[in-house]
Order: structure tokens, then C-alpha cells, then sequence
């Protein structure tokens, strides 16, 4: 074990390491203070760098980038009222009340420090979770991993999607779009139309590119506030941060381990992510603080609470990505493609086969989340001059960085093509309400679904009952069907009561 | 240009009917009777069915009141659509471009007509083009060794 350790120390804590990881926190702070770029944005844009990288960089630079950015979401939402980041919208209010009544540094110190705090904590969590998970997960079959995918994927659709029926049809849009390509049961070049471009499937890396920066960036272009009034931004002079600290902890500390277990827990769910997190521990700060009658005492534990679930969720998602080769959330799709691009797949038998690269990710983990407060108190400070930044000059030099990431994976202009074509996908997706998530989480965990069922009937000789002949594989089918079925129950049960009140009246 | 759930249901009801055709004249694994066409007849089924649901639904719950327009049924205006399109030209262009005149001038055209249009100025605008189209050619095709077309002209050939 100590071995191990020093091995992935080793690994870390070089030169090149540590600058791709201060870089990358840079980029994110910056990336997640821009209002309307997302920390998904950030990872997504990342990816064609960390091409040239090894894993431990690559992976260093996503984690770095990503927790950075869930933070500095909170910036423009205090400053401007402005959410940087969708994950800081539930408490934007409580933050830019705080901000403009003088209380910056105990508003957006509660930000940093338990967003740092939180996600340390979720560290801790991945670290002693995940690898006794991978204990555990060692002895599935393919029967399992199949319902596993096929529960993750439920789980997006079912109870984090705003409308499960349109979760259910983006979720399908993906998994269609994943059988593009080669069937590797038959070598059948399925849906190619004869273009041999297709024959090797959609690539992974110009559909995240397109679907979650172009698509942006044609939202942006395409919205209505671009030349909207922005609120009067409040001053970011602020120092005595630390001096809060001592009063944050004394007086939320139940806030922000709840807060952190929430978000730990939401973060592991797949499809859910730092948004439904927050939202989540908001809802649940609230109805804890009924008695307090200070509304800033109030503000502060909403704050905590969701700060901490936020960047726990990050620390959360990874498990099922590292143990299972499901992401818990967008960003970690992300991950998930810049792992196989390494030649890297997550499952158990990286614990096994590549510990040190493991125990490195858990590392990075620890280091960005350290870093995080000092460099989160310089963004603060700088913030001024971040928000200055003109976001069309950005989405110029955005439109660019998509078109060469997605050019950069096979030097192919045929995945440009793939990119604008998901990206404008995307947009119309979220125009029409349609959620973007389920399609990438279905793009990644499809071969996952198809591979393990058709390998689970071969075993069976092509009997459904080798979907089941596993105790874990019938309580997984049961905890899916269940889940399936919840969408039918409340259906029927809100006719239900319906019909009774018409005959009451 | 509006667009309703039951026109979308209808759409995705007509992809999954061609989806789900394709698929049943894929192969089988030799001696099983599943196969290649297997998960892309169970997708474009299911996707049918909801595409379907959401139209009829759509339909059902059409009233007066659920008709006012909300955020997504709001119809695109001249300005909008200027915008969108030109974001989409600026890959295309690429694609087409940047094989016959090389990546940097293909760049600069890009970065320039999207800067125009979205932020305006066209001194800054050229400024960021010309800068935004150096920087990412020395950091990607000198840095990272990825083979952008030179053609015409390259800023790299240039600093030697």
C-alpha cells in the first residue's frame, strides 16, 4: 500500500504535473466565473489538450478544471446576481443580498471554504469507498454490468430529468446515435449509408465538444439577453477571509456535512451532477433553518449547505466512473472518453492492474481542493477585471478552440462535422426542452448495454432468463423495473385522484 | 419559426420507423436470433412509442391556457436567426477552407466574421482574429504537433 502511495506521489508531485494542475485551476476559475460557460464547458474544451498529455496530467487537469470551476460560479452570482455556473442558481439571491449589504467576505468565504471543504470531504468518501466497491464490483458478470447501465441510465431519465418523457427520448436520441458503426458481434457497419467516415461509430470526444460547448455557444448566440443589462456589479475589494473562518465553521458545520454527504450521495447518482445536488441540499437548508429568525444566519446555512453539495457531488460522481465505468454526471462522461482515448477503461481491474493511477486521481483530488482557497481568494479579488472580460470576443475564440479540439482527435474534418452536427442537436434540444445529459450518458454507457446483454443471451443461448441467473443481477433488474414503473404509478395514481375529486363534486 | 411537442413527436416517430426498418434487415449472430439489429430495433420501438406519446399528449393538453407561449415556443426572431446561422457557417467554412488555403487564414476568417457579428468593432475584431488565429496555431500545430494545413500561409513558418 505505502508503495503504491509513493508511487502515485511520485507520479503527482513533478514540475509538469503541478503546473498542468495550477494551469488547469486557472483556466477553470476563469472558464466558471464567465456567466453562461459551465464547468462541463471547461472539461469539454479541456479535452483536445489533454490529448497530448499522459493520464495522470490529463486526468489531473479535468479534476482541477472542473472543481475550480464549480467554484468560481459563485463569483458573478454574488457580484452580478448571475449564476457563472447552472450548479450556483439555487442560492444566487441569498449570495448577491449578502455581497451588496458588505458581507463579501463572509458570503463568498462560505463559497470557498466549503466548496473546498466539501469536496475534500467527498475525496475522503472516493477514497475509502471506492476501492472496497471494486472489491466488490469485481465479481460481476456481464448481467450486472448491464442492469448496472441500464439503472444509471433510468436513473437520469426517471428522477433527475424536469420531464421524464423527454429524458426518455433524448436518452433514446443517444443511444441510437451510439449505434452508428461497426456491430463488434457481427461486423456489420450498421446506419453508415456507405459514408466508410461512419464506419468506426460517432467519435465520443467531437460529440461532448459539440454538445456542450458549440451547443453553447450557439445559445448564446441565438438569446435574447446577450445585450441585456447586467445588475450594477458590487465591489470585490474584500479581505479578512480568513478571519471568518473560525465563525463559518462554529456556526455551520451541521450545514456543511450535511450538505456534503447530499451532494456526495446525489454526485454518485448517475445523471444528477453539482445542479440537482445544490438544489437538493437548498430545499433541504431551508426547511432545517425554520427556527432561525436571522435572515442572514438563514442565507449563510443555504449557502454552506449548497456550496458543499456542489463540489461534493463532483468528488461523488467519480466513484461509479472509476468502479463501475458509469459517470454520475456530465463532467465525468467527459472523463470517462478522456480515459478510453488513454486506452484506459474503468472498472475494477484498474484498482488491480493500475493502483498507482488510482491512488494519483485521489491525490489530484486532495490537491485541487487545497488549492482551491487560495486561488479562489485571488479570482475573488481579480474578479473585477474577469467579468470585464467581453463574453462575444469569448464565444468567438470558443467557436475555434471547439472546431480544432474536435479536428485534433483523428486529424479528420469529418469529426468538425460531427461536432457542429450534435452541437446544433444539443441546441435544439434545450430549446425545445429536452435534456442534453441523458443523450451523453447514453453515448457512453450504450456499448456498455448492448455488449453485456448480448454476451448475457449468448450465455443463455439466447434465452432472457441469462439477464437474471445472478442474486445481484435480479436485485439490480428489480431496483430498474422499479424505477421504470414509478413514472406509471404516479400517472395512475394522480387519475386516480383526480376521478375521485370529480365525483366529490 | 415555432415548433410543437407534437410536431417533434411526429418527427421522431418518422425517424424511428426508418430506424427501426433499417434495423431488421441487419444480420443475426450465426445461429442466435439476435444480432446486429437486435438494440437498434428495442431503441427505435421504444422511441417510437414516446415519439408518439408525446405527440398525443401534446395534442390532449392542448388548451387555451397551455398554449401561451413559454421560453421555448417562443418564435425565433431575424436577428437570432442571423446569429445562429452564422455560428454554423463558421465549421463549415473550416471544413471547406482549411484544406485549400491552410488553417491560419481559414482562422482569421472564422474568429474575424464571428467577432464582427457578436461583439462588433472591426479593428478589435481583426486584432483577436489575427492573435487568437497565431496563438492557436503555435500551441496546437507547434506545441501539441496536430497537422493543421499550412497551404497559403503559416505563422509558424514565419517564426521559423
Amino acid at each position: 500500500m505505502m508503495e503504491i502511495l509513493s508511487q502515485s506521489a511520485g507520479l503527482v508531485f513533478t514540475p509538469y504535473v503541478m503546473a498542468v494542475i495550477l494551469a488547469a485551476s486557472i483556466f477553470g476559475l476563469f472558464v466558471g466565473a464567465i456567466p453562461g460557460l459551465s464547468a462541463t464547458m471547461a472539461a469539454a474544451l479541456l479535452v483536445p489538450v489533454t490529448f497530448f498529455m499522459d493520464p495522470v496530467p490529463a486526468l489531473g487537469a479535468i479534476i482541477a478544471t472542473s472543481a475550480m470551476a464549480l467554484f468560481a460560479g459563485d463569483i458573478p452570482a454574488a457580484l452580478l446576481r448571475m449564476p457563472g455556473t447552472p450548479s450556483s442558481a439555487a442560492y444566487v439571491d441569498d449570495l448577491h443580498r449578502l455581497t451588496r449589504e458588505g458581507k463579501i467576505a463572509r458570503a463568498l468565504g462560505a463559497c470557498l471554504l466549503f466548496s473546498a471543504s466539501g469536496g475534500l470531504i467527498a475525496s475522503v468518501i472516493l477514497i475509502l469507498g471506492a476501492p472496497l466497491l471494486a472489491r466488490f464490483a469485481a465479481n460481476f458478470s456481464s448481467d450486472e454490468y448491464f442492469w448496472l447501465a441500464c439503472l444509471g441510465l433510468s436513473c437520469a431519465v426517471i428522477i433527475f430529468a424536469h420531464s421524464p418523457l423527454k429524458g426518455l427520448i433524448s436518452l433514446l436520441i443517444g443511444l441510437l446515435i451510439a449505434t452508428i458503426g461497426t456491430d463488434l458481434s457481427t461486423g456489420y457497419a450498421r446506419y453508415t449509408f456507405g459514408y466508410t467516415n461512419l464506419i468506426g461509430g460517432i467519435g465520443f470526444i467531437p460529440a461532448v465538444i459539440g454538445m456542450f460547448a458549440f451547443a453553447e455557444i450557439l445559445k448564446y448566440a441565438t438569446s435574447t439577453d446577450t445585450t441585456a443589462t447586467r445588475e450594477p456589479m458590487v465591489n470585490s475589494k474584500a479581505g479578512g477571509f480568513f478571519a471568518e473562518t473560525i465563525f463559518l465553521f462554529r456556526n455551520f458545520w451541521r450545514n456543511h456535512l450535511r450538505g456534503s454527504f447530499i451532494g456526495t450521495v446525489t454526485g454518485v447518482l448517475p445523471g444528477a451532477g453539482g445542479g440537482v445536488a445544490t438544489w437538493i441540499s437548498y430545499a433541504i437548508s431551508l426547511r432545517f433553518a425554520g427556527k432561525s429568525k436571522d435572515p442572514d444566519i438563514r442565507a449563510l446555512g443555504s449557502i454552506t449547505e449548497a456550496s458543499s453539495a456542489n463540489n461534493s457531488s463532483l468528488g461523488g460522481a467519480w466513484i461509479p466512473t472509476l468502479v463501475f465505468g458509469i459517470p454520475g454526471d456530465a463532467i465525468t462522461a467527459v472523463v470517462l472518453g478522456v480515459l478510453l482515448v488513454h486506452g484506459i477503461t474503468p472498472g475494477p481491474q484498474v484498482f488491480v492492474r493500475t493502483p498507482e493511477l488510482v491512488y494519483s486521481l485521489f491525490i489530484i483530488f486532495i490537491l485541487a481542493n487545497l488549492l482551491m482557497i487560495p486561488l479562489g481568494i485571488l479570482a475573488i479579488r481579480w474578479a473585477g477585471v474577469i467579468l470585464r472580460v467581453p463574453r462575444a470576443a469569448l464565444m468567438s475564440v470558443i467557436v475555434l478552440i471547439a472546431i480544432i479540439g474536435a479536428f485534433a482527435v483523428n486529424n479528420a474534418l469529418f469529426d468538425v462535422g460531427v461536432m457542429l452536427s450534435l452541437g446544433f442537436l444539443a441546441f435544439l434540444m434545450q430549446k425545445y426542452g429536452f435534456p442534453v445529459a441523458p443523450t451523453i450518458l447514453a453515448l457512453v454507457l450504450a456499448p456498455i448495454v448492448e455488449q453485456n446483454f448480448l454476451m448475457s443471451l449468448m450465455k443463455a443461448r439466447g434465452s432472457l432468463t441469462g439477464l437474471v441467473d445472478r442474486p445481484v443481477a435480479i436485485i439490480l433488474a428489480i431496483m430498474t423495473i422499479s424505477m421504470w414503473l414509478m413514472p406509471v404509478y404516479g400517472y395512475f395514481r394522480r387519475y386516480i385522484i383526480e376521478r375521485r375529486k370529480q365525483s366529490m363534486h | 419559426m415555432r415548433l410543437s411537442d407534437t410536431v417533434i413527436g411526429c418527427g421522431l416517430f418518422a425517424v424511428s420507423v426508418i430506424a427501426f426498418q433499417l434495423a431488421s434487415s441487419f444480420p443475426s449472430v450465426p445461429g442466435m436470433r439476435f444480432g446486429a439489429g437486435t438494440f437498434p430495433l428495442v431503441i427505435s420501438a421504444v422511441l417510437g412509442a414516446c415519439g408518439l406519446f408525446l405527440a398525443v399528449s401534446s395534442i390532449l393538453q392542448r388548451s387555451p391556457r397551455t398554449q401561451s407561449a413559454t421560453p421555448s415556443d417562443a418564435p425565433w426572431r431575424l436577428n437570432e436567426v442571423a446569429n445562429l446561422l452564422i455560428v454554423m457557417a463558421a465549421p463549415l467554412f473550416y471544413i471547406f477552407a482549411a484544406s485549400r488555403v491552410g488553417f491560419f487564414l481559414t482562422s482569421v476568417v472564422v474568429v474575424f466574421m464571428l467577432s464582427i457579428r457578436l461583439w462588433g468593432g472591426l479593428l478589435r475584431s481583426a486584432v483577436l482574429a489575427l492573435v487568437c488565429a497565431s496563438l492557436t496555431e503555435v500551441i496546437f500545430g507547434g506545441m501539441f504537433g496536430v497537422p493543421l494545413p499550412k497551404v497559403l500561409f503559416s505563422i509558424r513558418e514565419l517564426l521559423g
